[in-house]
């Protein structure tokens, strides 16, 4: 394995240079910036609207749902993306506003859009059929609405405010478990534990959606919302949920079935072996300067924080 | 006889461990043609220690240095030394054209703009820790790819804004700043096949039939 | 490798050493990354076992880095550490944790005699000369690892083990007479 001599080995020229741009933004206008760079998007897609060869009325069709799009909220660059790719991907002009549609709908309800535009941005850009785009964001769309209320009830239930959590974050993890059919009983017992442990709303969602990684590689949602309990119960941080992931991941490489790393990982709990050594909060330290592992990515990576889309 | 044996034994391990002299070899290797017992035994032992010495070199668990890096106790530095740390320690820093011309572009624009920040009400903007990015190195080995990007949650999917470089040895290499937070990537070669990273963190199943790379990012 | 070339690793190592102790810790992944490969391989041969190998191997790394304040700038880094994982590896085996003595010598299989199920075993559970070098006592194997599998010298590793040479060469021989039966033993057998 080359070892890159070059390295940054920590991000205090990228943050100098944000604190730079936050002294002169100011005279920088950057907010007149962020309009110009949306209007440059929309004008980019307008421009491929046009060239296409979609009749009139198609053009003038989806250029208003677009229009819709914007001004409900939904950023410039997104939709843009959506319409260019979905145009050169061939899709029916019928669905790109279906896309649309949906997005602009999850945003007006006051759901999180986030996590839709990524799915049809990633369908779109997989080439993945259109009518499956649709039907995979409708029903997205609709688990986010049955994960709101949801959400809602777990934080009125006392949860501890995250220092960094947000609702829309629980409220995409929630979203991702429902589509893996995770049951909303087994979801809702996370929040009572993680409560019941004094946990915080971003240990709920970092929790859902290590049951979700579970059972998005061929664990059954019994058994993965079991582990997580378990863990949770255990008093397990968001690090150490990192940890059985990463277990199951090495253990699925080396071609162990899952019945073999359910087993596996029980007994590595029961040990005590899953947790991490030391709890280390804060800064001050990054994985080694050296890629780890051969041919594959990883450096400058810790575990814990953060939720999927 | 039995001391011949046990001599002969002595000498065989003299020579596996690379030690005997060249006498004392050649006297070896005479006794072992002469004796087709003790020719048998130094074959045997020859073999079982080839086994040994060619056997496969394990690779090592990926993610190994980080996995120690994070498990590391703090250790207590003195406020002084950390200060003087930040203010002399050497850094290594990799510049592009990019990257230099946008700095020059930054300080003209600065030096441009100098009276007006004089006079205006100057803000510092605080950079608070959900701001601050991780650079994340991204590798991909593949020697007969022509082109290679990567394509995720942070940058929309798009298949060309990221692009790997190759090194000589086929690894496909990439920098990337990110903040702290969850990504899902795929890697696209040649344009047009998408690839989950084979050392991934975790997989996760996409929703349209294929399994993407989790990446978790913490500061 | 040239006699000035190892002072100048080593220069370099103290000098990385130096600046761990002084407030970057970041350091260390120099170290780590540069004899993760001979450590994980010296647990592996000893213990058997990956998942053991590895949780030794890191935490050798882990309690070399706790030390560090204590380490001699004259003696070998690595040296030092790979005492620190075979002693991890031996405290392991003592425990009787996650050991995988070989009752049943049929359980080696030389090569070219495998049935496919017998091979798709093997690959489950570890290839011929690891069960071989699992069935010999810790300090036969110990040797055996550090000279035929890591190359190492009687010296140094008489400085890892902190045993005299003429011990360690009387444990290799009967290390290595110890496994030339038991491989003699599995072909008769097939």
């Amino acid at each position: 394995m080359k070892k890159n001599g070059c390295i940054m080995s920590k991000t205090i020229i990228v943050a100098s240079f944000l604190a730079l741009v936050g002294v002169i933004s100011p005279a920088f206008e950057l907010r007149a910036g962020a309009d110009e760079t949306g209007s440059k998007h929309l004008g980019e897609a307008r421009s491929t609207v046009e060239k296409s060869s979609l009749t009139r009325e198609a053009k003038a069709g989806l250029l208003a749902k677009a229009d819709q799009a914007v001004t409900s909220g939904l950023p410039a660059e997104d939709v843009a993306i959506i319409i260019t790719r979905g145009l050169n991907q061939g899709a029916p002009v019928a669905d790109i506003e279906g896309f649309l549609e949906t997005a602009t709908t999850v945003k007006k309800r006051n759901l999180p859009v986030r996590l839709v535009l990524d799915r049809i941005e990633q369908g779109l850009a997989k080439g993945a059929p259109a009518e499956r785009i649709s039907e995979v964001t409708r029903k997205l769309s609709g688990h986010l609405a049955t994960a709101k209320p949801m959400v809602d009830k777990i934080e009125s239930n006392e949860l501890k405010p995250a220092r960094s959590g947000r609702p829309d974050d629980a409220i995409e993890a929630v979203a991702r478990a429902l589509e893996k059919s995770i049951p909303p009983g087994a979801i809702m017992l996370t929040g009572e534990k993680v409560r019941d442990r004094k946990g915080s709303l971003m240990l709920f969602d970092r929790a859902v959606d290590t049951m979700t990684v579970f059972v998005g590689n061929g664990m059954h949602a019994e058994e993965a919302s079991r582990m997580v309990h378990s863990a949770i119960d255990r008093g397990y941080s968001e690090r150490d949920l990192d940890t059985m992931e990463r277990y199951m991941s090495d253990e699925l490489r080396k071609k162990r079935s899952m019945n073999d790393v359910v087993s596996g990982m029980e007994a590595r709990m029961e040990r005590g072996d899953m947790r991490e050594r030391h709890d280390r909060s804060g800064g001050g330290m990054m994985g080694g300067p050296g890629s780890d592992g051969s041919g594959g990515s990883g450096s400058g990576m810790r575990g814990g924080g953060g939720r999927m889309r | 006889m039995k001391n011949d044996k046990e001599l002969n034994r002595a000498l065989i391990h003299k020579l596996l461990d690379n030690e005997a002299s060249s006498d004392e070899q050649r006297d070896m290797m005479a006794r072992v043609q002469a004796d087709p017992g003790l020719k048998e035994e130094y074959d045997c032992l020859a073999r079982a220690l080839r086994l040994v010495e060619t056997s496969e070199r394990m690779p090592v668990p990926a993610f190994f240095t980080a996995e120690v890096m994070r498990k590391l106790p703090l250790k207590k530095v003195s406020f002084g030394r950390r200060v003087w740390n930040f203010l002399f320690r050497g850094r290594a820093l990799k510049w592009n054209m990019a990257t230099a011309l946008a700095t020059v572009g930054l300080v003209a624009l600065v030096l441009s703009q100098a009276d007006r920040v004089r006079n205006s009400q100057v803000e510092t903007a605080v950079v608070s820790p959900s701001e601050q990015t991780v650079l994340v190195r991204m590798n991909f080995h593949a020697p007969e790819a022509r082109h290679v990007a990567v394509s995720g949650t942070f940058n929309k999917w798009k298949v060309d804004s990221n692009v790997l470089k190759k090194g000589d040895d086929g690894l496909w290499t990439i920098n990337i700043p990110l903040k702290p937070g969850a990504y899902t990537y795929m890697f696209v070669v040649d344009g047009k096949v998408w690839v989950a990273d084979p050392n991934a963190q975790a997989y996760d199943d996409d929703g349209f039939g294929q399994k993407n790379s989790v990446l978790r990012v913490n500061l | 490798m040239s006699n000035s070339t190892s002072n100048s690793t080593a220069t370099e190592e103290h000098e990385t050493i130096r600046r761990c102790l002084n407030g970057e810790p970041e350091q260390y992944a120099l170290l780590v990354d540069k004899y993760k490969a001979m450590a994980y391989n010296i647990a592996y041969r000893m213990l058997g076992d990956a998942d053991s190998a590895r949780d030794m191997a890191q935490e050798s790394f882990i309690s070399a880095y706790e030390g560090l304040e204590n380490y001699r700038y004259g003696a070998k880094f690595s040296s030092w550490l790979y005492r620190i994982v075979v002693n991890k590896c031996k405290d392991h085996l003592r425990a009787g944790r996650d050991t995988v003595q070989i009752d049943d010598i049929r359980d080696i299989i030389p090569d070219g005699a495998r049935s496919p199920e017998q091979a798709a075993s093997l690959r489950q559970t570890g290839d011929v000369i690891q069960k071989a070098l699992n069935s010999l006592p810790a300090e036969y194997r110990e040797v055996i690892v550090l000279k035929h599998l890591e190359e190492l010298d009687y010296h140094e590793i008489s400085d890892i083990l902190g045993v005299s040479v003429n011990t360690l060469k009387v444990r290799a021989h009967r290390g290595r007479e110890r496994l030339k039966e038991l491989l003699q033993e599995t072909r008769r057998m097939v």
